[in-house]
């Protein structure tokens, strides 16, 4: 016997085997990664920590199905059996087995490094630190992969089946972190103090690096023993009678005394016992699942450190538990060949569907009842802010259910389609984790309804029920395949349809006014080249520059310094420059404080209507608001459009005022008049300002990648606040069109004196972000400022919103001041009733 | 004399439950055709298994080709080919393909065997196992087998569920071997094929052999006797020595006895005996021979005849058959 | 020459095979001189045993009605034609006996049996009259 033709027959064999799942693996990372790399630029968190893992995670999986393929599939089609009666050493078989393996494994790393440098995710990655499982760096998860991979053939060579098999490898996985984890406890620092990252990923590489030749010992060995004669059972002597055996209770006969009555359940009965062991370590990694949701959800001290880890594990093993109850509906005993022989006997197909997910359904949900009804005995705190140390928010009993029953879908799904255990085995947790992130960023981002959320999660199960006459047959014909690509397509597809309904109801300016006002706009902007300047405040700080803040002052430099300002000039709270040319650049705070100054002068100057001093120091106040106004005009920002028409409405309440009748014809309240009767003015530069900020917010976010805010600029981000996050951003340039748009009927209407209500209301419904009533509303009645003895003192609140105040009733009144120099009255014109 | 192909001392084999063999044992010559016969269930694939080294025995040893297949397993294998009933190949491997991959393990000279088998059976080279009808994957199993000469060939029911004509490529191979000087085991339910081929007879009952003889000698040895008595209460009269009755049955006024080693003669003995009207013999087919061993209270003399109810249980088997092989002299060649 | 052998019908397949042969020579299918197939050949004909086919042969070689030859195989012998048709015959009374025994024990008298006899050989007159020519 050749020794070399021996190696090269049993690598060729092992290599053919193994290559479809590393194939299938490295596709599915593939796809992973191409999702996750188109959607990453939305900033979405979750989703990032997501995609660091995915890398990880893949060559975990194929080293957990590596055993699967290479052994148990083998044990299971009986070939294993006949590669033993030929003379081929125990050795050769099982150390090719366990090389090609391991190439496999190395295939799988290369592969996912490649893929993750090519996406860019490897920056994420390399960092490591981080919670949860990115906390490894990357030669720590290598090392556990190569110690998974061994526990895959150890499990695979102990046991018949395959499931158990797979079944087993999660404890022996999850043994390096516990022993790592109790050693640092038992060694390390007390309760309390933290762990170093660094101690914790030597003594994590160490064990697992220990772990490696320990548990690759027992890989060959159950090896050569499963290629060795077996033993034969240790019988117990039955002339040996000991005492005990009187008290035994005589065995039970193993028949039912009368079948079962429902044909449903007795094919629930056999899925169950089928694998007795399979079931019952199924359901109780579900339980435990269960029980770690609650004590997360409740545990007010919160869960960290070793309980953390734990809890995580055991939700992670409890959603596993789930999808995998979902593979063992259309495997073993599911298995088409299986199933052929109730088809032989004629039982109709939607009852062996519903035998085969009977006990899973059945199991879930009582898992999703003790939930709940745990949740109703444990209660709600009332007062949710005592919430702040659980770690999930309570979930309500329908969205656990349409958790379990999406992960339990698709899993089930994927089992009927992929025959082979082991790859569906790994194949459904991770399409349905997949699927469940799809679902909940539809949901959560693009603000898809509930319904048609429920309506994806049931396609799963259509789709199955739908091909179960063919999988029964064993039928794969085209249309089996039909419906299963058509069932996919719609699972997909159906939570873009209210989206994409949804984005195309939304306004937006037709292309013919696009046109128009593109071209007017560009022409403004041509026109006003001018540079803006800011406002800004003196320096009221009364420390040194160079003083140490936490120095104290002492108290009579304070007092001095404080003396040495002049709190009444206009040159210490809004500075502007002289120029009345150039255009100005608002500040809401600046000039929130400028009109307090400018009303406590006023006051003052009622109160002393002789003193020369406080009529002095009004004059400049209110020459320099003026100034400002007449600057905020001239800029091309919408937002200075909004800052200047309050500073007029508060110059047309201070000109109005009876108080201050006496003061009316001074020259400085004249050129007050003269700015703010200016309507047409007004509402010119109003439009300007308008076209000029969408077409250069247009420009200048060609490059970026999604609308941007420009500080004041552009349009709003929570303008659209009603429009879901998932494609808010995509929407903001159009929004910000129909916005121009509506602004510009808005002025037109009011110029020609029309009542206005109709566009106001429209603006209302295009961007209240809180949706509520127009009334109290920025465009409600209450908002809009008119001058009367009841008026509000006018402040900055609603400039974000453009044309809070555009034709509210004080314009009304500042069109219809006069300018003379004679003494006049000007009546204070009663509130105009608006059209409503 | 040559060494035995294959021999077992007292092999025991006892699963959960159930005693599969009880001190076995067996000698197989070489260069003959070994027929096991036995129920399903009687053991024979465990025999079988514990001969190529799948299974170790509770107690006892076994040799092939003068190796122990549980020490030596390997040795025994090169020795051995083996075909069983369903065998599991690799179904996506190609018919060549599974050729090379399995020629690796054999010095050269064995894929030029099997590729003329394969040619001589008519099943293209490049077709998938999956695809193969029944009967072309058994004809595989058995070129596999036979590829590489092997001394002794162990077939376990290598043709059940395959149409006569498969059958017939079987028989004609094992002829072959036989012819060229080999030796080959084979477990079968096709009592007609033994017949035909099979130099000596095993037949496996309750863990024993319950005969182990030549086929003629087998064959000729068991005698089919019809009493008619006239009084239904009526014991039946001694058997002259050395006939012996292992089994009677009885329907109203007749007895039906089977027994070894009766002679012609000895009807005229019987027919004088007090109470029997006529007796009529009949030689037995193999057939019957095995299905009559195979029945309960076969060779217990001292349990009392009766077909509707057994008053004993399956009782020990006759000390003379069963044990210690026997083989027939007179056998050569 | 076209040998058959049924495994089930109570004789020896040797016997069958020596009784065959035995027949053909005393009906002149083999003559003597004339080879036989060999025991490989002739069990892989029949699908049977080898031993079984070596031991007709040796029953036959011992009772003088074929004979080995160096170098080419199994050749009938010169004088057995006489020889068979000797055994031929007695393999028949042999038969005749069995048949007889049983229709004596059976309750018919001598008297019927020959009876019988006759008719039965009036009946086959005519069909079988070719073999006798043979003679």
């Amino acid at each position: 016997m050749n020794t070399h033709a021996v190696w090269r027959g049993l690598v060729w064999k092992e290599t053919r085997q193994i290559v479809p799942l590393v194939m299938m693996l490295l596709a599915v990372s593939a796809v992973l990664f191409l999702i996750w790399s188109f959607t990453s630029r939305q900033l979405n968190i979750s989703l990032r920590a997501v995609g660091s893992i995915v890398p990880l995670i893949m060559p975990a999986l194929y080293a957990a199905g590596a055993g699967a393929i290479l052994v148990s599939h083998e044990k299971e089609s009986g070939t294993w059996n006949w590669l033993a009666s030929l003379p081929v050493p125990a050795n050769s078989v099982v150390a090719t087995k366990l090389a090609v393996g391991f190439g496999g494994l190395v295939l799988m790393w290369i592969g996912c490094v490649i893929l993750s440098v090519v996406t860019g995710l490897e920056r994420t990655i390399s960092a490591g630190g981080g919670d949860g499982l990115a906390q490894f760096p990357v030669p720590v998860w290598i090392a556990h992969s190569v110690y998974v991979l061994f526990c895959g053939f150890y499990t695979a060579w102990r046991n018949r089946n395959a499931f158990p098999a797979l079944l087993w490898i999660l404890p022996l996985a999850i043994l390096p972190f516990v022993v790592c984890e109790i050693s640092l406890a038992w060694s390390g620092p007390g309760m309390g103090q933290y762990v170093d990252a660094t101690q914790k990923m030597w003594r994590m590489g160490t064990i697992t690096t220990i772990a490696i030749p320990i548990m690759g010992w027992f890989a060959v060995r159950a090896g050569q023993r499963a290629l060795s004669p077996r033993d034969a059972d240790i019988l117990s002597d039955d002339r040996l009678q000991s005492g005990i055996d009187a008290w035994r209770p005589p065995p039970p006969s193993n028949m039912v005394k009368r079948p079962f009555s429902n044909d449903v359940a007795v094919l629930a009965w056999q899925s169950i016992h089928t694998s007795r062991w399979s079931s019952i370590g199924l359901v109780s990694m579900l339980a435990m699942g269960a029980i770690a949701w609650l004590v997360a959800t409740n545990s007010r001290d919160g869960v960290n450190g070793l309980s953390g880890n734990v809890v995580g594990v055991l939700l992670g093993s409890g959603l596993l538990a789930i999808s995998w109850l979902g593979v063992f509906a259309f495997t073993g005993d599911g298995a088409a060949t299986r199933l052929k022989f109730l088809a032989d006997r004629g039982v109709s197909p939607a009852r062996v569907w519903l035998g085969r997910l009977g006990f899973g359904v059945s199991v879930l949900c009582s898992a999703a009842l003790l939930i709940f009804a745990w949740q109703i005995f444990l209660g709600s705190p009332e007062d949710l802010g005592r919430m702040d140390g659980v770690v999930f928010p309570e979930m309500s009993l329908l969205t656990v259910v349409s958790v379990f029953a999406l992960i339990y879908g698709v899993s089930q799904w994927t089992s009927q389609v992929v025959p082979m255990l082991a790859a569906s085995a790994f194949l459904a947790p991770v399409l349905s984790v997949l699927g469940l992130f799809f679902l909940i960023s539809a949901g959560m981002s693009y603000g898809v309804s509930l319904g048609w959320l429920i309506a994806c999660v049931a396609i799963p199960f259509v789709s199955t029920l739908w091909t179960m006459g063919a999988f029964m047959d064993g039928r794969r014909g085209w249309m089996y395949w039909t419906i299963t690509v058509v069932a996919l397509f719609v699972f997909v597809a159906l939570p873009v349809i209210p989206v994409a309904i949804d984005r195309l109801k939304f306004p937006s300016m037709s292309s013919e006014r696009f046109a128009v006002l593109d071209a007017e706009a560009r022409g403004h902007m041509r026109r006003s080249s001018l540079q803006s300047v800011a406002m800004r405040q003196s320096n009221f700080q009364l420390y040194d520059n160079d003083q140490l803040f936490f120095e104290d002052l002492d108290g009579k430099v304070a007092v001095d310094r404080l003396r040495q300002r002049d709190l009444y000039s206009p040159d210490s709270w809004v500075i502007i420059g002289d120029d009345r040319e150039v255009p100005l650049r608002a500040d809401e705070y600046v000039l929130q404080n400028a009109l307090q100054v400018a009303t406590l002068l006023k006051l003052q100057w009622e109160q002393n209507p002789e003193d020369k001093n406080a009529k002095d120091q009004f004059r400049r106040f209110v020459e320099r608001i003026t100034h400002a106004a007449q600057g905020l005009r001239l800029s091309t920002r919408w937002v200075d459009q909004e800052c200047a028409d309050v500073l007029e409405i508060w110059l047309t309440q201070t000109l109005a005022d009876e108080s201050v009748a006496g003061l009316r014809e001074e020259p400085f309240m004249q050129d007050a008049i003269e700015v703010v009767r200016d309507f047409e003015g007004r509402q010119d530069a109003r439009r300007r300002a308008l076209l000029v900020s969408w077409l250069r917010d247009r420009e200048l976010s060609q490059g970026r990648p999604s609308g941007a805010m420009i500080a004041g600029v552009s349009a709003n981000d929570y303008w659209f606040e009603r429009v879901p996050i998932g494609w808010r951003s995509s929407i903001l340039q159009q929004g910000m069109g129909a916005v121009v748009e509506r602004c510009l009927a808005l002025i037109e209407a009011g110029r020609k004196g029309e009542p206005v209500d109709a566009e106001l209301r429209g603006l209302h419904r295009l961007l209240n972000s809180t949706g509520g009533e127009f009334e109290v509303g920025p465009y409600g009645e209450r908002n809009r400022m008119a001058i009367g003895p009841e008026c509000v003192f006018a402040t900055f609140q609603n400039c974000s919103y453009p044309g809070t105040q555009w034709f509210a009733p004080w314009e009304e009144t500042a069109r219809a001041m006069s300018v003379h120099r004679e003494s006049t009255s000007v009546a204070t014109v009663p509130r105009q009733e608006n059209s409503k | 004399m040559m060494n035995a192909v294959i021999s077992t001392d007292q092999l025991t084999m006892r699963f959960r439950g159930c005693d599969a063999l009880m001190g076995l044992n067996l000698n197989v010559r070489p260069g003959t055709v070994f027929a096991l016969l036995g129920e399903n269930g009687a053991g024979k694939t465990t025999l079988i298994r514990i001969l190529t080294g799948f299974q170790k025995p509770t107690s006892g040893s076994a040799r092939v080709c003068e190796f122990n297949p549980l020490t030596q397993p390997l040795e025994v294998r090169r020795r051995v080919g083996y075909v069983s009933d369903n065998p599991t190949l690799y179904d996506w491997m190609s018919v060549g393909q599974i050729g090379w991959f399995t020629a690796s393990f054999y010095p050269d000279g064995f894929l030029q065997n099997y590729r003329e088998s394969i040619l001589r059976y008519e099943i293209p080279e490049d077709r998938k196992i999956r695809v193969l009808s029944k009967g072309q994957r058994a004809k595989v199993a058995l070129s596999l087998a036979l590829a590489h000469d092997p001394e002794l060939l162990i077939l376990d029911e290598p043709t059940s569920g395959l149409d006569p004509m498969v059958r017939r490529e079987f028989l004609e191979s094992m002829i072959g071997r036989a012819a060229s000087g080999r030796t080959v085991f084979l477990s079968s339910h096709q009592i007609s094929e033994v017949e035909r081929v099979a130099d000596t007879i095993g037949i496996l009952h309750n863990g024993a052999m319950q005969a182990c003889e030549s086929l003629n000698d087998l064959k000729g040895s068991m005698t089919e006797l019809t009493i008619s008595m006239d009084d239904s209460l009526v014991t039946l009269p001694e058997l002259p020595v050395p006939a012996v009755a292992m089994l009677e049955e009885h329907r109203g006024r007749q007895r039906q006895v089977i027994v070894r080693n009766f002679e012609p003669s000895m009807i005229s003995a019987i027919e004088e005996a007090p109470g029997v009207v006529a007796v009529r013999m009949r030689s037995m087919t193999l057939e019957e021979i095995f299905i009559a061993h195979t029945r309960r209270g076969f060779g217990d003399r001292s349990s009392p005849p009766g077909p509707m109810f057994d008053l004993a249980d399956g009782g020990e088997p006759n000390g003379g058959s069963s044990g210690d092989a026997v083989i027939a002299s007179g056998e050569s060649r | 020459m076209f040998f058959t052998v049924d495994p089930s019908n109570g004789v020896a397949i040797y016997s069958q095979i020596v009784r065959q042969v035995k027949f053909a020579v005393a009906e002149q299918t083999l003559r003597p001189g004339q080879l036989l197939p060999s025991v490989r050949q002739l069990s892989q004909q029949l699908a049977v045993n080898p031993n079984t086919v070596a031991r007709a042969f040796q029953e036959l070689q011992s009772e003088g009605v074929i004979e080995t030859l160096r170098g080419r195989g199994v050749a009938v012998c010169k004088g057995a034609v006489e020889r068979c048709r000797k055994q031929r015959r007695l393999i028949l009374a042999d038969r005749l006996s069995a048949v007889l025994t049983e229709a004596l024990q059976a309750g018919l008298s001598s008297k019927e049996v020959r009876k019988l006899v006759d008719e039965q050989l009036r009946a086959l007159e005519g069909t079988i009259e070719a073999i006798s020519e043979l003679q």
